[in-house]
This record gives C-alpha cells, sequence and structure tokens, in this order.
C-alpha cells in the first residue's frame, strides 16, 4: 500500500511541477493575446519614426509625392492677437498626387513645426496671408484633386523668434502613423 | 454561544465593509473623468499641456461694444463676469477653449455665447514659448461670487486629461469691503496712438 | 431522505412565484385600461414645471416680418410664443427646442422651433441656471394656411436620473407631455417686429 502510495504521490509532484511551468509560459502569451489590439492601436496612434527628407528632395507618403517648396519666416508687428517677440512662419509644399483617394489616404493631415526639444507649433489662423491659389491640408483632402494633379499647400505658424531658425516641418498622416516625414530645411529669414 | 456570537459579529462586520466598498467604488465617468489640478489666483498652474495664471476678475453690469461704427451693449439679469488668463502652453499648440465659472453650491456657468461678434474674441490658442494673455466671460448670478472655482481644459469634459481647477480668491473690492462692480465694461480693444 | 414539506406543500412553495406574477400582470392591464388621466391646461403667466426647464408663457402672436432677429422668408408666415425660461438644471444648456411641441391641425407637421432671446437678436442662447430669461419660439408656417384661432402647444417634460442605466452618468431622460397650453393669438407687441 504504501509503494503504491509513494508512487502516487512522485507522480502528483510531477504533474503539479509540469502545470506550474507550463502556466508560467501560458500567462504572458494570454495577456499577449488579449492586449494585441490595443497594443496595435496605441502603436499607429503616434508619431514616433521619423522620415527625414534632405533639403530640395520630395519623398513618397500617403498617395502622394510631397516637396518642400518654400520654408520662410518673417518677423511680426505686434499687435492684436500676435504676442511680442513672436515670428510668423510660411510653409509652401508642391505635392503631386498619386492615388485620388485623398479622403482616405489624408486623413487627419497634420503639417506642424518641431524643434529639437520636442515641442511642436500647429498651424494658426491669425495670420492674415494674401489670397494665392493654395490651400490648406485638410481643404485639399476634398478638392477632388485627380492621380497626376499638382496641389499647392501652404499653412502658416506662429513661433517664438529665438526657436524659429532651428524648427523643422513635419507632415503626419493618420492612415501612415507612427512614420511621419520630416524636412531636414530650416526656415530662411525673409526681409 | 459564544462561538455563535463571534460569528455573527464577524458576519455583520464583513457585511458592513462589503457595503461601504461598493458604495464608496468610483463610477464610470469618475473613473476616466478629468484629471483635475488645483490652484489659486495669481500661481501658475501646471496642466499637462499648459500652464494657467488666472491674473484679475473683473465684475461689471454691462458691456460694451464698437460693430460696424455702432456701439452694442449687452445687459444681464445678473452679473458679467470678466476673467483674465496668461496661458502658456507647455509642449504644442493647445486651445483653452473650455472654460466654466463653478459657483460655491456647485453651479456650472459656461461662457456666454452672445459675444461671438465682440470685436477681441479670438479663441485662446496658445502657442509654446509664447504665451499669451485670455479672456473669459461668463454671466453668473451675483450670490455666485464668493468661493467660486474657474474650471479650464481643452476639450469639455476631460476624459483621462487635465483639466485646471482654480479658485477664485482675488476680486476686487472696495475700500469698504464691497464687490467692486463696474458699471460698464468696455470691450474696445485699446486704440494705440499714431506716433 | 424525505421531502421537507410533503408533497402539496412542496408543489405550493414551488408555484408561489408564478402565481404571483401571473396575479400582479393581471392587476396591471385591470388598472391600466381604463381611460387615460385628463392633460393638465395651462393659461398664459402660468408657471410650469417641465423637469429641466420651469416655462411661463406669456403670449402669443402670428408675424410676417423678422421677429427678434429671427429672419422670416417672404410668403411665409410664423406662429411665436414669448415665454419665460428659467434653467433649473447645474448647467448652463441650451437645450429647449424640444420643451414646447407645437400641435396644429391633425394632418400637419410642424417643424422645429426657432428660439430666439428678446434681450439681443440672438438664437439659440445658452441660459444659465438661476437666471431666467424671456425667449421667443418661432415656428414657420407657409404664408397661405390659415392660421389656427388659438396656439396649442404640448409642454415636454425629461425626468432627471443621477445614475443612468448605460454609464452611471446623470442626465435627463424619458420625455412625457405633462400639459397643454392654449394661448389666443394677439397682435405682435410693439418693438418684436424691428429690422435689427
Amino acid at each position: 500500500m504504501t509503494g503504491r502510495g509513494d508512487d502516487r504521490s512522485a507522480g502528483e509532484k510531477r504533474w503539479r511541477r509540469r502545470c506550474m511551468v507550463l502556466l508560467v509560459m501560458l500567462l504572458p502569451l494570454v495577456l499577449a493575446f488579449n492586449t494585441r489590439e490595443n497594443i496595435e492601436r496605441w502603436w499607429k496612434s503616434r508619431d514616433l519614426l521619423a522620415r527625414e527628407v534632405a533639403a530640395g528632395e520630395q519623398a513618397d507618403f500617403g498617395g502622394a509625392r510631397w516637396q518642400l517648396h518654400a520654408l520662410r519666416m518673417a518677423p511680426l508687428p505686434a499687435g492684436g492677437n500676435i504676442p511680442d517677440n513672436a515670428m510668423g512662419v510660411v510653409a509652401d509644399f508642391r505635392v503631386q498626387v498619386q492615388d485620388a483617394d485623398l479622403p482616405g489616404n489624408w486623413r487627419g493631415c497634420t503639417i506642424a513645426l518641431q524643434d529639437g526639444q520636442g515641442r511642436r507649433w500647429l498651424p494658426t489662423y491669425v495670420l492674415r496671408l494674401p489670397r494665392s491659389d493654395t490651400q490648406e491640408c485638410v481643404s485639399a483632402i476634398f478638392s477632388g484633386a485627380k492621380a497626376g494633379a499638382m496641389l499647392r499647400i501652404r499653412q502658416a505658424f506662429l513661433v517664438p523668434r529665438d526657436a524659429a531658425g532651428a524648427l523643422r516641418v513635419t507632415v503626419s498622416l493618420l492612415q501612415q502613423r507612427p512614420h511621419y516625414l520630416r524636412f531636414a530645411q530650416h526656415p530662411r529669414l525673409m526681409q | 454561544m459564544k462561538r455563535r456570537l463571534a460569528t455573527l459579529l464577524l458576519l455583520v462586520a464583513a457585511a458592513a465593509v462589503l457595503f461601504a466598498m461598493q458604495r464608496s467604488t468610483p463610477r464610470y465617468d469618475e473613473l476616466t473623468g478629468p484629471l483635475v489640478v488645483s490652484g489659486r489666483m495669481g500661481q501658475a498652474v501646471r496642466t499637462r499641456l499648459f500652464d494657467a495664471n488666472v491674473e484679475r476678475v473683473e465684475f461689471a453690469r454691462r458691456l460694451v461694444y464698437q460693430r460696424f461704427d455702432r456701439e452694442t451693449e449687452r445687459t444681464t439679469s445678473g452679473l458679467w463676469a470678466i476673467v483674465t488668463v496668461e496661458l502658456s502652453a507647455r509642449s504644442r499648440s493647445v486651445n483653452v477653449g473650455q472654460a466654466s465659472w463653478v459657483g460655491p453650491r456647485g453651479f456650472q456657468y459656461l461662457q456666454t455665447d452672445r459675444l461671438a461678434l465682440a470685436p477681441g474674441q479670438s479663441p485662446p490658442a496658445a502657442e509654446p514659448g509664447l504665451p499669451r494673455r485670455a479672456r473669459y466671460i461668463f454671466e453668473i448670478r451675483p450670490d455666485q461670487v464668493g468661493g467660486a472655482v474657474l474650471r479650464l481644459s481643452e476639450r469639455f469634459a476631460p476624459r483621462l486629461d487635465s483639466e485646471a481647477r482654480i479658485k477664485l480668491d482675488a476680486l476686487p473690492r472696495k475700500p469698504d469691503g464691497a464687490l467692486d462692480i463696474m458699471d460698464t465694461f468696455d470691450m474696445n480693444p485699446v486704440r494705440k496712438e499714431p506716433s | 431522505m424525505r421531502t421537507a414539506f410533503g408533497k402539496i406543500k412542496t408543489r405550493l412553495a414551488a408555484g408561489i412565484g408564478s402565481t404571483v406574477a401571473v396575479g400582479a400582470a393581471a392587476v396591471y392591464s385591470v388598472l391600466g385600461a381604463g381611460p387615460p388621466p385628463p392633460v393638465a391646461q395651462y393659461g398664459a403667466g402660468s408657471a410650469i414645471e417641465a423637469g429641466r426647464w420651469r416655462v411661463t408663457p406669456q403670449r402669443a402672436w402670428v408675424s410676417h416680418k423678422r421677429v427678434y432677429g429671427v429672419p422670416i422668408k417672404p410668403g411665409q408666415q410664423a406662429l411665436v410664443l414669448e415665454a419665460d425660461l428659467s434653467n433649473r438644471t447645474r448647467t448652463s444648456t441650451g437645450s429647449y427646442s424640444n420643451l414646447l411641441r407645437l400641435q396644429l391641425a391633425p394632418g400637419a407637421k410642424p417643424e422645429d422651433p426657432i428660439v430666439a432671446q428678446v434681450r439681443d437678436p440672438q438664437i439659440g442662447p445658452l441660459l444659465h441656471p438661476g437666471m431666467p430669461e424671456r425667449v421667443v419660439y418661432v415656428w414657420m408656417m407657409p404664408g397661405s394656411a390659415a392660421p389656427p384661432a388659438s396656439l396649442a402647444v404640448d409642454v415636454v417634460a425629461e425626468t432627471y436620473k443621477p445614475v443612468d442605466n448605460l454609464y452611471g452618468t446623470p442626465g435627463w431622460f424619458n420625455p412625457a407631455v405633462i400639459g397643454r397650453v392654449t394661448l389666443p393669438l394677439g397682435p405682435p407687441p410693439a418693438g418684436a417686429e424691428q429690422a435689427s
């Protein structure tokens, strides 16, 4: 009787150990499986990986070829809505549309200025720019441009004077996240 | 007998603890609600996206402004409260568009929408490195003046984002201690003299 | 093992729940089959507690020109009801379009009212807690239709639930008609029809 009991308890101990080891392996797998959608959504919701574009070059992004045509800065007179020590920066893009599905590809189009410390300036509506044939990125989505058309996109920003020289333009689209475009050109002072 | 009594007492204690736990569990909107940062007037209240410093509060019975060279006035059955706040953005451009005046008993007065055509009512957008002054105007009942709190946030009813709640404790007072209420508050921008 | 209660008592104990349920359903249907309770009638000047709002209708008229800043297209006329609204909730709110429901002749479907403030030419203002304001409800009608003899509107009130069933947040639910306001249509008051 005792012999059989020993065998049984040894067998039980062995199985218990195996189960513990399997549990340690299974729990992280289950966790990963349950949260994989959340992880994917987190990864795709941030601008994490920059694709650098050198000065004068073009980049394919979101079904179009983007080129930074001009990045100019000009000091502004203070008064009204414009604070002291502000500098106006205007970014001009020439974009050649390759995939005409702009509402799908360019959803959440955000053009921003970024400095070395990670601060971001979004477009401002305080500057009165002269009327031209350019449009903003969000209105370009609904312009109905066909493949091969050349769009001119312009955005204006209000930045502090001392930080204006070291800024770079970034273009971010919801569908392309976590990748975003970063143009290496710094703003040029306009007289 | 003693053992039965002890068991009964233990049961009652357990029931009381469970009841307290059930009653004090925060609900969904508290769990996912705003992350409150409190402060007082005159100090910079730091939230995730912006710093807010309430500089002054003014009260008036009516507001006047010029529109198309005509003087327009806005009256109210209560008081106009004009709060001037210095905003600075921390890491990105932020539009601190939601402001409300919460009275001592919890009445929440949202920003007035009767001044859409008045001059100088630009959206309170702050850019990093460029602090600016914003003005929030409320229409409140006169008894909601003391012990009020200003709530500032980027979105209405922020979910898991910061909300600045600033106690409005430095109200303008006359020398005799009564509240200083202007008759008319001029909203026209100060015209710079041509030099 | 013997059953605890014996056969008949067991059957009774098992059947009590269903018996009570059937009995309650029968009682409800008997009670609910009578005529519906009469709707309360209100006239001018009576303060009506309608959930979120306290409404005091003042007067009504038919307008053909611009009324308190609400433009009226040529060829249309407007039924206008002037009332004092007081916000009884804790927060400033602007949801009063569903408060008054116009009752026209059966078959006609009235449009949603445009609500304007009497103090300024402001359409759809926010109304703040504890600060009553006078507003006008404007219902557009084609100019060819004959206006009714008197204006009948149903007052719709919602009830407050501190904890709702879905998110546990407070809110106002279950709109129900609590009364009817009947006002004679008079001449438009002076000052209402200025072109501002």
